[in-house]
């Protein structure tokens, strides 16, 4: 049974003014003699939720980190609106949750937000917006504890909290529901659908099925480092014959017969 | 098999970052075996004047003991304080069933014992050709070498149970007990209330090798007794724990990308629990032991007494400096998506580093200062060596980043600072030595020279950080 839409608080969210689009054309990145990603290509239209899914080790983040510049990708192009990523034009219209949002723990909520907005020069909105959504996640209460004290889901919603503040044309997150108690869900799920009805556009990573057929316009299925299906929901359930996500993951994998548990831990 | 794993891992962090930095991995490679012969040639430097010194001037030899005495502790209890305990494999690992002390030994005992034996032979490569001009003669390098071990297991055991302690441990509170009880009989033997175990050290430049090679065995004794103590102790160690809200939050996070680095640097630098530690504990040693060496014993002209103090503030502060770019890279992920100049914010955190280092440094030696009088150009040299120092660890800290996590990154980048500060010294002694000749005032040399290496270590640091993030 799905759960009612919770209502978010007004965000102070205006139409996105600048509009831009996610072109990935042929990226590869290679770790040594290992080929991480090969040949993806697929871009991001503004106000569209694009999902990368995909089982362990297929390339998600990998993918994700090339696209906002952390990782150099040896083969292949990316870019935003003609701008490559690594440039700063590129990276001032893209907001990034990453999966594990390591380090700075000893600044406050509040202290991390500030250093966010003086970083990507936000406008005083910036602060109405994250104060609404900390209130949405009822985190209003924490803004003076340091994030090494938070637990992990609270840190990795402050990171939400910072990248949905920013209001960006893009926004980038990877694992968008590890360690989120599913209230925490439902509010980033109707935070993304809420900021890419704006015009954002929204590229996410997630092992969760029906979090991604539930938020994402389209859905692109890695692995090992290619794509194997691409498309939007109903396509994909129509190509597959499949009534869920979870059908089409398996079926384009094909895994779905599962493993010989007897022959792993023998007889009883 | 856990040793063996320490190893292949730091050398495949190590690998790629020499890879990466030629020039650094060539530095380093010729620095390694140029270090003994820059020790034995700086001791042959120092040899006639400090031998002479020893052998004519009261209180000369107390100096010495005092300085190898606080100065060893303070290395022992700042190294030990930041070393990474017995997780360090991860907490899978930590949990198997083979003995904590195992894992410790493996995973910061035995590095830091390797770097405790190479330090002790550049040590007795520079003490050498002093003691062999001395009436008691080479023998001497063994009870000042040992002397220096024995101080610095003796900071170690105590940074390592005054927390535990506190928290009412009992073995903890033995062990700070054995060490009272070891000082105090030191010092009866001794002679002196403030020298404690070491005061015998005092009186050995006239002392038989015999002698000596008994009270060596004694310190040796103490060394290794300490050293397994502080390996009890730090297995057991409870892992560090964070105040939910920190205390000071009154410095916001400014609009400017360089003040807003400048405040996340020592904001950050200051919070970290074993850091804070670090803070509390130079500033309480340099407050605490200027001023009881100044009253208890006027054997040690004040001049020299606030000379140990302002070597001793430098050596502890250090580390604010050197672990700038190290921590900072800790939030390396959004500082590579951001949009913001690659520059001015590692700027802003080299500069906040440094001084926060630097006013712990001023807070420190203020005691002493006033009471040991100084003329002030005394007090602009010593900050602008200070500030040498600062700024030279900002960019050994950037080459080669100190980790909270990691014990050979951390020995790896105090070798780094050691190395660079000895070398560019001696190349600054070479450049200043004809401008000091031509009659300018070598307080406004020093003051120059401090300025100068903020400056540059500031824009270097931004140069590494911001090259490496754009």
């Amino acid at each position: 049974m799905d759960l009612p839409p919770l209502r978010l608080p007004r965000l102070g969210l205006r139409k996105v003014m600048m509009n831009k689009r996610l072109y990935v054309e042929g990226v590869g990145k290679r770790f040594g003699s290992f080929s991480a990603i090969e040949g993806l290509d697929f871009s991001v239209d503004p106000g569209r939720v694009v999902g990368l899914v995909g089982p362990n080790g297929c390339g998600k983040t990998t993918t994700l980190r090339c696209v906002v510049g952390l990782l150099e990708p040896n083969a292949g192009r990316i870019e935003i609106d003609g701008e490559p990523v690594a440039s700063r034009r590129a990276k001032a219209g893209l907001a990034y949750v990453p999966d594990y949002p390591a380090g700075l723990a000893e600044l406050t909520v509040r202290e991390f937000l500030a250093l966010v907005r003086t970083l990507y020069k936000a406008p005083a909105s910036f602060d109405a917006r994250a104060r609404a959504l900390l209130n949405a996640f009822s985190l209003e209460s924490r803004h003076n504890t340091m994030l090494v004290a938070l637990s992990l889901g609270m840190r990795r919603i402050v990171s939400f909290v910072a990248a949905l503040a920013l209001l960006p044309p893009l926004l980038v997150a990877d694992e968008a529901t590890a360690a989120l108690d599913p209230e925490a869900v439902v509010v980033v799920r109707e935070a993304l659908l809420a900021v890419a009805s704006n015009g954002t556009g929204v590229l996410l990573a997630t092992q969760d099925l029906h979090f991604a057929e539930r938020t994402c316009d389209e859905v692109i299925l890695l692995s090992a480092g290619r794509t194997i299906a691409a498309g939007s929901i109903e396509e994909l359930f129509a190509r597959y014959g499949a009534a869920s996500l979870e059908q089409v993951f398996l079926t384009a994998l094909g895994k779905g017969a599962g493993i010989d548990l007897e022959q792993v831990f023998g007889a009883h | 098999m856990l040793i063996r794993a320490i190893l292949v891992c730091s050398w495949r962090r190590l690998r790629p970052f020499f890879a990466a930095n030629p020039l650094v991995a060539a530095v380093a490679l010729l620095a390694a075996p140029g270090l003994p012969v820059l020790a034995f040639v700086a001791g042959e430097r120092v040899a006639p004047s400090l031998s002479t010194a020893l052998l004519e001037q009261g209180g000369v030899i107390e100096a010495l003991v005092v300085a190898i005495v606080i100065n060893g502790a303070l290395a022992g209890a700042i190294v030990v304080a930041v070393a990474p305990g017995a997780d360090v494999f991860g907490p899978q690992v930590s949990v198997a069933p083979i003995r904590r002390m195992r894992f410790l030994w493996a995973g910061a005992g035995l590095p830091l014992a390797l770097a405790a034996l190479a330090t002790s032979c550049l040590l007795a490569l520079v003490a050498l050709p002093v003691a062999a001009r001395l009436p008691a003669g080479r023998v001497l390098v063994l009870e000042l070498v040992l002397a220096a071990l024995c101080a610095s297991a003796f900071g170690a055991l105590v940074a390592e149970s005054a927390p535990a302690a506190a928290r009412a441990r009992p073995v903890a509170v033995l062990a700070l007990c054995l060490i009272a009880a070891l000082w105090i009989v030191g010092a009866s033997l001794g002679g002196s209330r403030v020298l404690g175990s070491f005061a015998v050290v005092s009186s050995s430049l006239v002392a038989s090798p015999g002698a000596i090679l008994v009270r060596s065995a004694a310190l040796a004794g103490m060394t290794l007794a300490a050293s397994l103590a502080w390996l009890y102790l730090a297995a057991s160690r409870a892992p560090a724990r964070y105040r939910a809200e920190p205390r000071i939050t009154w410095l916001r996070i400014p609009r400017s990308l360089f003040w807003a680095g400048a405040a996340v640097a020592i904001k950050r630098l200051s919070r970290r629990t074993e850091l804070r530690r670090q803070i509390v504990a130079i500033t309480l040693l340099c407050i605490l032991a200027g001023p009881a060496l100044l009253a208890f014993v006027p054997a040690i002209p004040s001049l020299a007494v606030f000379g140990v103090v302002s070597c001793t503030a430098i050596v502890g502060v250090v580390l604010f400096a050197l672990a700038a770019a190290g921590v900072d890279e800790e939030g390396r992920w959004l500082w590579a998506v951001a949009p913001s100049g690659s520059r001015s914010r590692p700027a802003g955190n080299a500069f906040g580093a440094v001084m926060l280092a630097l006013f712990t440094f001023l807070a420190a030696i203020a005691p002493s200062y006033v009471l040991a009088r100084p003329s002030p150009s005394l007090l602009v040299e010593i900050t602008g060596f200070a500030c040498f120092v600062l700024g030279v660890a900002v960019i050994s800290g950037a080459l080669v980043p100190w980790r909270s996590d990691r014990i050979v990154e951390q020995i790896a980048s105090y070798t780094a600072c050691v190395v660079l500060v000895g070398v560019l010294w001696y190349l600054v002694g070479k450049v200043a030595a004809p401008i000091a000749a031509s009659g300018a005032p070598e307080p406004a040399i020093f003051a120059a020279l401090g300025l100068a290496t903020i400056a540059a270590s500031v824009g270097a640091h931004a140069a590494l950080a911001g090259g490496e993030h754009s």
